[in-house]
């Protein structure tokens, strides 16, 4: 056998592809052969190095979002000209002017009460023109100045503030007052813990007893958003309560039966709940993702279908390097399939990837064997990884948290709050940088044969976190059903 | 004076390549020698008080590298043909007896690859990046699976030659 058989038979085994045939010649060379043995680990040492040297490219151009670009001027000049021919056909056909989305609402309100001070347990202040306040049935336009009654309603124009001081010095129970639209920003100035202030809004109800809170309610959803103190958040109706800490913020969506809480070190969350377009917008930061390649489902969610369908977001801003420190990246994740080879040949059926960083794969994975790891990278690339003994049922949703944290000097991988898998690692080890490579969720790149990593279900409330987060927190993060 | 992670960190920087190319040689699998040798650096850190330091460190890792490689074997059983436990020890030998050629040699193979042309980097970024096969690359190329081949040995072969000819020229 010549040179260059046997280094052709290296070169197999090295790629996983020698037969068998070749695995017992290239065997009994390396027995006899001490110059193949030494080849052999030079080459083997050259794959491995050029797998990580090589797997950095230049991102490659982008494709897809092309057509964003023609098409936004497109749909505007086509919303322009059905403006322009509805304004020629008013004037024609000589139509009163629509008045009653702008019609002031003072019209129609009684003027206001005398301010019933002898009852008021707190005080608003700079409402803005245009708030409607109702209270004992009767509605009305309040002064930029007045006190908070028990039991008052209240509605600020949309995206009307106000700012309210609460200060339950009179007997009862504490107050309650309903936002139906608007934003406020409380402070509790004096409250003994038995007197709540009680804020309900059409989704939620918001209890406090101390600190500083804001809270933005529209038809769709309430936020809350806490300063100092902490608040205790649930949906309407229900008796199930979560408490937002100092530094954290929650929404509820219409119809929604838990909170969704926002840590506070979070910086992106994508929740992925659109229902159209090719935007994903991140409701904290301005991260905004491309929508490439998917569908959306009759709940308003990206159909990831375990081939194209991602999630594109630049790695700019604190996306350039948040995995150079400690890092926590969640999402909820309802899979659809195993990757057992009938949705992509190998490589590809090693992973779905749910969330996190292109290149060297770092976030959250699903794993062809059901189960979810949180992989990142140390120093010269070495790869670790959390991996859960959970198997994930298909079609039920989860809640995952992958956590980086290297103080500790270890991964966490959480499952509906629960911690499930821990690997340790040298402490403070530094991470390689990876440039300009994007963010993504539910494939692992743009284009490629191998690698792309789709994953099969639904992915949604994906967020990223520039901390470790604690079991505690995860815990609390956790929406209860 | 170096706390003790800065100090597995210097070793085990130094011997990363030697344990790369040792299990990748013994697996033939390049995801699998990534798998094990996240574990493997797990381990070697666990470990790493009880690392007697009058003694080189790399013997002293490729003797736990070698004992992840043996577990993965036994894991596989008989579903999958490998290299022979002689050829394994063989191996274990010459890795043992690197100082650190290996190292010096690999740390030339980024500028090396500089020199590369375009269609040969492609096709190195095709194998060793995407993970495609000889056979794959060949099918989408409208060439044989052994030319395919013959052109990596001779690309590993040329960057091996270009290591060698930087490792001799002065600095």
């Amino acid at each position: 056998m010549n040179q260059d058989d046997l280094s052709l038979l290296v070169q197999r085994h090295l790629s996983g592809e020698a037969s068998d045939e070749d695995l017992e010649q290239l065997d009994r060379a390396i027995v006899a052969n001490e110059d193949l043995r030494r080849e052999l680990l030079l080459d083997a040492g050259m794959a491995m190095q050029l797998r990580r040297l090589l797997a950095m490219p230049a991102i490659p151009p982008e494709t897809a979002p092309v057509r964003h670009h023609w098409r936004r001027p497109l749909r505007f000049l086509i919303a322009c000209a059905a403006l322009v021919v509805l304004g020629v056909g008013l004037l024609l056909l000589r139509l009163p002017a629509p008045t009653a989305a702008t019609a002031p609402t003072t019209a129609t309100i009684p003027a206001p009460p005398a301010v019933l001070t002898a009852s008021a347990i707190g005080h608003f202040s700079r409402l803005a023109p245009g708030t409607v306040m109702e209270r004992g049935g009767v509605r009305f336009n309040p002064p930029a100045e007045c006190d908070l009654v028990a039991g008052d309603s209240l509605q600020l124009p949309v995206a009307g503030e106000a700012e309210l001081v609460y200060r339950d010095e009179a007997a009862g129970s504490g107050g309650r007052l309903r936002l139906e639209r608007g934003t406020l920003i409380c402070r509790i100035a004096a409250s003994p813990a038995a007197k709540p202030l009680t804020i309900a809004t059409r989704q939620a109800d918001a209890v406090s007893v101390d600190g500083a809170f804001r809270i933005e309610a529209t038809e769709a959803s309430t936020r809350v958003q806490v300063a100092t103190g902490s608040v205790r958040l649930a949906a309407a109706g229900s008796a199930s309560t979560s408490m937002i800490h100092a530094g954290e913020a929650a929404v509820l969506r219409d119809g929604g039966a838990a909170p969704i809480i926002l840590p506070a070190s979070i910086i992106a969350w994508w929740p992925l709940d659109e229902g159209s377009g090719e935007v994903a917008t991140d409701r904290i930061g301005t991260h905004t993702g491309s929508i490439l390649d998917a569908s959306w489902d009759g709940s308003g969610l990206i159909r990831f279908d375990g081939d194209q369908a991602r999630v594109r977001i630049p790695a700019i801003g604190r996306l350039a390097d948040l995995e150079q420190g400690d890092f926590s990246v969640l999402c909820r994740f309802r899979p659809d399939a195993y990757s057992n080879g009938q949705i992509q040949p190998e490589p590809n059926r090693q992973l779905q990837f749910l969330a996190g960083r292109q290149g060297h794969a770092i976030g959250l994975h699903f794993t062809a064997a059901g189960r979810v790891l949180m992989q990142h990278f140390l120093a010269d690339h070495v790869p670790v990884g959390a991996t859960s003994d959970t198997r994930l049922t298909l079609g039920r949703w989860y809640h995952l948290v992958g956590v980086v944290d290297r103080t500790q000097g270890e991964s966490r991988l959480y499952i509906d709050g629960i911690r499930c898998a821990r690997k340790v690692w040298p402490v403070n080890t530094a991470t390689p940088s990876y440039g300009d490579a994007p963010w993504f969720i539910g494939r692992q790149r743009d284009g490629g044969r191998t690698f792309q990593w789709g994953a099969s279900g639904r992915i949604r409330d994906v967020m990223l976190a520039a901390a470790a987060l604690d079991d505690a927190t995860v815990r609390r993060l956790c929406p209860t059903p | 004076m170096a706390s003790a992670h800065s100090e597995f960190l210097h070793h085990y920087t130094l011997v990363h390549p030697v344990l790369s190319a040792y299990v990748l040689g013994m697996t033939g699998r390049p995801a699998i020698a990534e798998e094990l040798l996240q574990e493997i650096a797990v381990e070697l850190w666990e470990k790493y008080p009880a690392y007697d330091r009058s003694r080189p460190f790399q013997p002293w890792a490729l003797g736990m590298a070698r004992i992840q490689v043996l577990r993965w074997r036994q894991a596989q059983g008989r579903q999958r043909r490998m290299l022979s436990m002689e050829a394994l020890e063989q191996l274990t030998a010459t890795a043992s007896a690197e100082h650190g050629e290996m190292h010096e040699r690999l740390r030339r193979l980024g500028s090396c690859l500089e020199g590369v042309q375009e269609r040969g980097r492609r096709l190195l970024e095709r194998h060793y990046a995407h993970g495609e096969t000889a056979q794959a690359i060949a099918d989408s190329e409208g060439r044989s699976r052994g030319a395919i081949e013959i052109t990596l040995v001779r690309l590993r072969r040329a960057l091996r030659a270009c290591m060698e000819r930087a490792g001799a020229e002065p600095a």
